[in-house]
């Protein structure tokens, strides 16, 4: 009896484990399964020598082939079959990520991973990304060109789920206990919003008010400026080196209370958390550039294409090869969730962009009837109804979590900021999801530079610095998006705006001709890395503010000013190049500063002999590099000491609101005695800037010595910056942590602090008889990180190192050794 | 007799997990607990089965794929080191069986005394 009732108790135990999840540990009995659990995923790790499926609406076979890279070349007969057999071959891969990318969108990945995801649900449910992105589906044609691009696309990833063999379950799937969800053809258009948060979204007046309040206006101008003071732009401007514009900056003004009262209020109204902004420096940027025929070794056009995003594992990026004859033949990356290859090349033309940063959201004070309950806005003196939507929140098991009440102004969605009201329009919820799908559309079947020029003419946002280089020798570039045209009275987007009068909103968009662009240029060169586009003396219109800094457009041109017989493997290395020419501007003002110091400062007179051996180098083994890194860091933070709210009584250490990037501190730099060089802690001395250069210098070098011991190879670049690559769960075991890589804040590689954002895909093309064309990113090209495909690029990524990139015309020529698999799709028969 | 009978689930385990998933193991737990109820021993040797029978299933796998590869990165996950992952999954199927066989026992016994 007593047996029994131990066994019943043990039974009871295990069944419990078995059937329940408990805590972040799965339910042990699918879980374990030899057959049908987590186990299973070993017999999906590599690629089958052959596989066939079937999918339902297929026109005619399909023939996948897989290189001995691991990517698919989907060879089809119409462009409705090759997006269905895209679909079923990023599902097959990445299937997990799709979901996961799509429900970030939706807000309803508390449905998958439980409550914990519940702040970040209720962040995509308020910025409006899937609700704005169905409205835009709604208005696609089911039988336009996009219509069915996306509906096949789906139609290809559910004939994956619904043949998955257990062994097809992701990994992480088996670890959430959940089973995937089907694809709708609107995700699509999910995640083109999504891209358009990553690329085109900015809570920066949010911000700027605060800092208003805190230094005043004109500071605030000066120090997040409109135009940039290292002007460097993307549309070349006929200079042969960067023009130096610039102003005094303004010292800071007493803070106004009443309007810090309402500033700290805007917390609330971001998004995104304080913790999550890069400090000072915009750390998602990009890299293109092209080089015409005269200035290549071989008298081909080249085009680099280096986009820099958040880093992931799986990797944000697929490659994949779209061959439909006579209409498609298109090499690139991809996001596993569209039809279309976004960075890539064909026969002709080859294609890539960088983030143009745009301002395309602005933000209105509104004025409601109840502050606690608005049901009406006040418009042109009239009380206007507010849209009501209410959000949902559900867990794993379906159980309501929570409910949110969001309020629309014919703008967008309003958020609550302490005593106000504030709306946010902002162009990536109203684009539609048609006219990207068919610029990126015409861009893969493009003949020439022209061609692409003229696909992304209805293009709407996030907008991009269109680079392309064809085969007849011709390169160009264009800032494409949709450019909002503000009233007069309110001509630019960097303030908060009244909203209760419709005069200040939106009144169209700037025209085709007023984008910043270039073709052939004289120069014989083009390149673009987020830097301000146009030249505010050649045109003054405004496209934006607090442009990223220009530090590696500055040397993109360096480097092809310096070289007239550019070589495919040239651009490899400038992929990677370890200088930076922030360093020409801070360096000698660091070795001046030490100069006129007393010579009994022996630290300051080491770290600046340090300085004085440097090479200006950060490569991986240089131990000279992590001491100029610390010393601008310190720099940045004592000279913006008066950006941070006024200290909360407590231990909470006070708040720096925003930094300016280190274009404007190097402006500063030509103002010794500025008042923004005091820190406002010392109040018996008021610092100059040599006095700062030279406490930089020294807490630089004490901070180094704290962490990593003294001088020499402790100190290696290797050491102290890294990458660090998160799978999407954040599970350490799933990432790719520490890595060592070439790469700096202000580099052409560059990192930022916690080494979670950098080069996404290197891509190298030249546009000779034959296209040749090289390319790594950060990962691999499977999902699973049982496969050897995981990460499998990932140690030549982080040497600077690229693949040769197979671009076969036909199946046969992918043959042999080259060859690792092949997946025959055919119709369903019925 | 012994051992053939200690195949012989061993096998049933096996087949039910193919088919039905790992709560195969306790329906054939449960069953072997019935017909053997009358006997004085026989549940840990069901135990025994059903982990040989999933360990067998692994090495089926491994046969066919990299488990090793799974158990590693499993380890990394669950913080265990890769043969604590194999002997849980086995741990599992014998606990899970063991219990179930010594619970109908009880149960047939019971329902046999009154």
């Amino acid at each position: 009896m007593f047996t029994t009732a131990l066994a019943a108790l043990g039974l009871a135990f295990t069944l419990f484990m078995g059937s329940r999840a408990v805590g972040a540990a799965p339910a042990l009995g699918r879980f374990l399964d030899p057959v049908h659990g987590v186990w299973a995923v070993a017999s999906r790790a590599e690629l089958p020598v052959s596989a066939g499926a079937t999918i339902p609406g297929l026109r005619s076979a399909v023939d996948v082939r897989y290189d001995d890279r691991g990517v698919p070349h989907v060879f089809a007969q119409n462009t409705d079959d090759v997006y269905r057999a895209l679909g079923y071959v990023h599902a097959r891969d990445r299937l997990f990520e799709m979901e996961m990318q799509t429900r970030a969108v939706a807000g309803t990945l508390a449905e998958l991973v439980g409550a914990r995801a519940l702040p970040l649900d209720k962040t995509a449910r308020a910025q409006g990304l899937a609700w704005s992105a169905e409205r835009s589906f709604a208005t696609v044609a089911p039988t336009s060109v996009a219509g069915r691009a996306m509906q096949s696309y789906a139609d290809g990833v559910n004939a994956f789920i619904d043949q998955m063999a257990p062994g097809d379950v992701p990994f992480e799937y088996h670890l959430l206990g959940a089973t995937p969800m089907h694809w709708k053809p609107v995700y699509t258009a999910y995640l083109q919003a999504r891209m358009g948060l990553t690329l085109a979204y900015s809570e920066g007046e949010l911000q700027r008010a605060q800092v208003e309040a805190l230094v005043g206006t004109a500071a605030v101008a000066a120090l997040f400026p409109e135009n940039a003071p290292i002007v460097e732009p993307i549309q070349p401007n006929g200079q042969r080196a960067p023009r130096l514009d610039y102003v005094k900056i303004p010292d800071p003004h007493p803070t106004d209370s009443v309007k810090l009262a309402l500033a700290i209020g805007l917390e609330q109204a971001a998004t995104l958390a304080v913790s999550d902004r890069p400090d000072g420096e915009v750390v998602v940027g990009s890299n293109n550039w092209a080089v015409a025929p005269r200035r290549t070794a071989a008298g081909h056009a080249l085009l680099s294409g280096d986009p820099h995003l958040a880093l992931s594992l799986p990797s944000v990026w697929y490659e994949a090869h779209l061959i439909v004859p006579d209409t498609l033949d298109a090499y690139g990356v991809t996001f596993a969730g569209s039809q279309l290859v976004a960075i890539g090349f064909n026969r002709d033309v080859a294609w890539t962009e960088t983030n143009t940063g745009a301002d395309v959201a602005d933000y209105y004070v509104e004025t409601v009837d109840d502050p606690a309950h608005p049901t009406q806005y006040k418009l042109d003196g009239e009380w206007t109804p507010l849209t009501v939507r209410v959000e949902q929140y559900r867990g794993k098991r379906g159980e309501t979590l929570a409910a949110d009440t969001i309020y629309h102004t014919h703008r967008g969605a309003m958020v609550h900021a302490g005593a106000r009201w504030i709306s946010r329009r902002w162009l990536v919820t109203e684009s539609s999801v048609a006219p990207v799908l068919e610029s990126f559309r015409h861009t893969n079947s493009a003949k020439s530079v022209f061609d692409v020029m003229t696909a992304w003419e209805s293009y709407p946002a996030p907008a991009q610095n269109v680079l392309t280089a064809d085969r007849a020798g011709h390169i160009g570039i264009r800032s494409t998006g949709l450019y909002p045209r503000r009233p007069a009275q309110q001509a630019k987007g960097d303030v908060l705006i009244d909203g209760s009068v419709s005069a200040n909103d939106w009144q169209g968009w700037r025209a085709l001709k007023e984008y910043p662009q270039s073709l052939d240029p004289a120069q014989g060169y083009l390149a673009s890395a987020n830097q301000q586009p146009k030249d505010p003396k050649v045109d003054a219109g405004y496209l934006g503010w607090d442009w990223p800094t220009p530090w590696r457009a500055m040397r993109i041109n360096a480097l092809l000013r310096a070289d007239s017989q550019v070589t495919p493997d040239a651009m490899r290395r400038y992929q990677t190049d370890p200088r930076s020419e922030q360093v020409g501007f801070f360096l000698p003002a660091l070795l001046n500063a030490a100069e006129s110091a007393p010579a009994s400062d022996t630290v300051l007179a080491h770290t600046a002999r340090m300085l004085r051996e440097w090479d200006g180098s950060f490569a991986k083994d240089n131990d000279h590099a992590a001491l100029y890194d610390a010393i601008v860091s310190e720099i940045s933070r004592r000279t913006w000491d008066e950006l941070q709210l006024p200290a909360p009584t407590g231990p909470e250490r006070a708040k720096r609101i925003a930094t300016p990037n280190t274009m404007v501190l190097a402006e500063l730099l030509q103002q010794p005695t500025s008042l923004w060089w005091d820190v406002r802690e010392t109040k018996e001395v008021v610092e100059d800037r040599d006095a700062i250069l030279r406490q930089s210098m020294v807490a630089g070098y004490a901070l180094l010595v704290k962490q990593y011991g003294t001088p020499g190879a402790a100190w290696q670049w290797s050491k102290v910056r890294h990458a660090n690559i998160w799978h999407l769960l954040r599970m350490p075991a799933l990432s790719r942590l520490d890595l060592a890589v070439p790469s700096a804040p202000a580099t052409l590689s560059p990192s930022s602090g916690d080494g979670t954002h950098g080069a996404s895909w290197r891509m190298v093309v030249e546009m000779g008889s034959e296209v040749r064309a090289w390319g790594i990113y950060p990962g691999g090209q499977s999902g699973n990180p049982v496969s050897s495909r995981y990460d499998n690029q990932l140690r030549k990524w982080t040497e600077g190192q690229l693949d040769t990139l197979r671009f076969p015309r036909r199946p046969a020529d992918l043959a042999g050794s080259v060859l690792r698999s092949t997946l025959t799709l055919t119709p369903e028969h019925r | 007799m012994r051992t053939l009978r200690f195949a012989l689930i061993a096998a049933a385990f096996a087949a039910a997990t193919a088919a039905i998933g790992w709560l195969g193991v306790l329906l054939v737990g449960l069953a072997d607990g019935a017909l053997t109820a009358r006997q004085r021993s026989g549940a840990l040797l069901t135990g025994l089965a059903a982990m040989t029978s999933w360990a067998a299933l692994l090495l089926l796998q491994a046969a066919r794929a990299p488990i090793g590869r799974v158990a590693t990165v499993l380890s990394g996950v669950l913080s265990v080191k890769p043969v604590g992952v194999y002997a849980l999954t086995v741990c599992f199927a014998g606990l899970l069986a063991l219990t179930s066989a010594l619970v109908m026992r009880g149960v047939v016994r019971l329902s046999a005394t009154r």
